[in-house]
């Protein structure tokens, strides 16, 4: 809980950094609807590669982008046990009393490599593009309205802060003698605990604080922004169309759509 | 004559008892409200700012326009805006560009205009070559909070101890940039201010007292603000230290002598620096071979800019952070560094080995009273005590006793922390840790947002627990104990 980076913008100068917003996140869009529906394993196999391909793209070392989606691994990687030992079919292998069948290990396989790389898109999308273009780019690039995305972009920054915040009440409950690394489970659960309502309270005081720190730099959702680097498509955004436009078609043919 | 430009007429604040606020500013003009914690002047600024609602119309006027409508709201926030003290809560965005252009392009600023103001401000707040704003220090991060409304370019400012956190030379700086540029477009400034240097920029200074703003006339005598711990007799500055960014004086209680060597060399219980060098990444070390020792009796004081690592000195001294490289020994116990802090042998002896070090070295964290634990004030004090595993009882009973100690008022404390005015809090934080009677207490910025009141009661406390022969370590820009030897 240190340092939390879910979702947080890293500084760089990658070909995924200079691409524009807009094509990011419709990229996320498609890339997202594909992995959903893809049935067969070339189609997987595809998502996988194209998915690697941004990430090499991206520049990121791969403990950073690990550390953030190993959570959205680990929880998917469980739920895929159910389909693994609970479908019916030809029999792959077993274990003891259970069975594993070829559908079964599909549906699993395809579960967690689905959801594990449709993460890592996403917070490459994140990780690349500065909060503030993310809020132009949802409002520009999707109906959506302007209070909405503002709220999608307020609770991206805020992450940190409660981080920041989760950190501050745990040095002055140690600086009072609190324990947090105590070996009895009860009393580490109870510290624990004891962190929980502070940061509960900072956290309900900060959004408050917040909302009026908007109020002052006179954000309004009604009316025009103007933008400090106005967003513009450039010769990588049409290349990267082009790219996924190639993805699509060839995505659509693995799965046997035509 | 100038048009006034705020006008608030027999305004009552909620909070303060049988409150009654005048005040007439005009274009153009610079003022100050100084006032005791807790006497509505932050309040104010809120009314001004429509961040608060007037009870009736024509109440407060601020450009020609009535707050109590709703609908000018939003056109008064163009014209006039406000700095809050606290720099963190006011940012929006992590990177210096983005958050930096979010006001400019919610007014609509044509996007040349934008890089031109930014440009600006960055070199009037001092900012150059910052980009990552999570990583910047409190008192770097109150100055983006200056420059997020300065690059606005409002017609009305309101700074409410907008540089509480800059040292002396940074503050001087800032401000008399704020006053060029108000005077140079005619632009009106309201600080809210516990300092001298801003009450010389004023054209007019009012006080904020009894719930009613009366005007300081020039030649009137009014409170002055003297630096933290100043006019006391008995410290005397001994010694002055330069690590890298960090200066460190140290000053004798009762006693004026000198002697080097034994400065040095002095065998008896301290907490001693050996070489000690700390970085929060790997490759920038934020503290490097600092090498010190702060004895039991006498009082250290730590000063330097901004970012210079500080804060991080206090939390190596008091074990809240493990050293990079070097040793830190708290009378006989040597704090773990990284790798020992780690280790499966530790583990073991840690939790005895923790309580002796928190009850030997006490520490007063940044704005204690932002993180008070318990249900009333007796309660929030008795805290650690209880962590130590004393029964409740006994702890409510030290708990009172420690504050008989330092003279503050028991009846208070049943209070509710909520209910608690700033400068009360304050105090129930620091006597949290006093609690403890730990030989050495390190405070940061422990006179940060108090008042003359505040800040005396706890000048006296320092004394106190001087004169009992225990070591206090205060990080402060304001503090100035021996103003006689100033070269030293």
């Amino acid at each position: 809980m240190k340092d939390i980076t879910l979702g947080q913008f890293h500084s760089g100068n990658s070909i995924l950094h200079r691409l524009d917003v807009r094509f990011k996140l419709y990229f996320l869009l498609v890339f997202s609807l594909c992995a959903f529906l893809t049935h067969t394993w070339a189609g997987l196999i595809l998502c996988a590669v194209v998915g690697i391909a941004a990430f090499l793209l991206s520049q990121f070392p791969l403990k950073r982008i690990w550390r953030q989606i190993r959570g959205v691994f680990f929880l998917f990687a469980f739920f895929s046990l159910i389909p693994l030992f609970a479908t019916k079919g030809h029999t792959l292998f077993r274990l003891g009393f259970l069975v594993v069948t070829q559908e079964g290990f599909k549906t699993a396989v395809f579960l967690v490599v689905r959801f594990t790389f449709i993460a890592v898109i996403a917070v490459l999308v994140t990780g690349t593009t500065l909060p503030s273009d993310i809020l132009d780019g949802l409002t520009e690039a999707f109906p959506i309205s302007n209070e909405f995305a503002m709220t999608l972009v307020l609770a991206l920054t805020f992450l940190p802060i409660l981080g920041e915040e989760l950190n501050r009440i745990r040095t002055a409950q140690a600086a009072r003698g609190v324990d947090f690394y105590d070996d009895d489970f009860l009393t580490r659960m109870k510290s624990i605990a004891d962190l929980i309502a502070p940061l509960f309270l900072a956290a309900v005081n900060r959004s408050g604080r917040i909302a009026e720190a908007l109020d002052i730099r006179c954000y309004d959702s009604k009316t025009k922004r103007s933008r400090l680097m106005p967003l513009k498509y450039q010769k990588y955004d049409y290349f990267g169309c082009g790219c996924l436009l190639v993805f699509t078609v060839g995505f659509i043919f693995l799965n046997g759509m035509i | 004559m100038s048009e006034t430009i705020i006008s608030v007429k027999n305004l009552r604040l909620p909070f303060v008892y049988d409150s009654c606020v005048n005040l007439e500013v005009k274009r153009g003009e610079i003022i100050s409200i100084y006032g005791d914690n807790g006497s509505g002047k932050t309040t104010l600024a809120r009314y001004l700012t429509g961040l608060e609602r007037p009870e009736k119309m024509g109440q407060v006027m601020v450009a020609g326009m009535d707050l109590y409508k709703k609908e000018n709201l939003c056109k008064l926030r163009r014209i006039c805006s406000m700095v809050f003290q606290s720099p963190e809560e006011q940012l929006i965005y992590r990177q210096m560009k983005a958050e930096l252009a979010f006001g400019p392009e919610n007014l609509g600023v044509p996007s040349h205009e934008i890089a031109d103001r930014i440009q600006k401000v960055i070199s009037l707040m001092r900012l150059e070559k910052k980009e990552d704003i999570g990583q910047l220090s409190g008192g770097e991060k109150q100055r983006v909070a200056l420059a997020d409304i300065l690059v606005m370019e409002p017609e009305i400012l309101i700074l409410d101890e907008a540089a509480s956190m800059q040292e002396p030379g940074m503050r001087k700086i800032i401000y008399d940039a704020v006053c060029r540029w108000a005077k140079s477009k005619n632009r009106t400034v309201i600080f809210i201010t516990h300092f001298e240097e801003e009450l010389a920029l004023s054209d007019r200074i009012l006080e904020m007292k009894d719930g009613q703003l009366r005007e300081v006339g020039p030649q009137e005598e009014r409170v002055t603000f003297l630096p933290f711990l100043a006019g006391t007799e008995k410290l005397n500055g001994i010694r002055k230290d330069t690590f890298g960014g960090i200066v460190i004086s140290e000053y004798t209680y009762g006693i004026d002598v000198y002697d080097e060597k034994e400065v040095i060399d002095y065998p008896g219980p301290k907490i001693r620096c050996e070489n000690i060098s700390f970085s929060y990444r790997d490759d920038e070390p934020l503290i490097e071979n600092l090498t010190y020792s702060f004895r039991k009796g006498r009082l250290y004081v730590i000063k330097g800019e901004t970012g210079v690592g500080k804060t991080t000195l206090a939390e190596l001294l008091a074990g809240l952070r493990p050293v990079t490289s070097g040793q830190i020994r708290v009378d006989d116990m040597i704090l773990p560094d990284k790798k020992k802090s780690r280790s499966r042998k530790f583990r073991k002896e840690r939790r005895e080995f923790w309580k002796e070090i928190r009850r030997t070295v006490g520490y007063v964290v940044q704005y204690p009273e932002r993180q008070l634990f318990g249900e009333n004030g007796l309660d929030d004090i008795a805290y650690a005590q209880i962590n130590m595993g004393l029964s409740y009882e006994r702890a409510i009973g030290l708990a009172r006793k420690t504050l008989e100690e330092i003279n503050f008022e028991i009846l208070n404390t049943i209070k509710r922390p909520g209910d608690l005015s700033g400068g009360e809090r304050r105090s129930v934080a620091i006597a949290g840790i006093l609690i403890l009677k730990p030989d050495y207490l390190i405070l940061d910025e422990p006179e940060a947002g108090l008042d003359e009141k505040g800040r005396r009661a706890l000048e006296q406390v320092i004394l106190h627990m001087l004169k009992q022969g225990r070591g206090v370590i205060v990080i402060s820009h304001y503090c100035e104990p021996d103003s006689r030897r100033d070269s030293f």
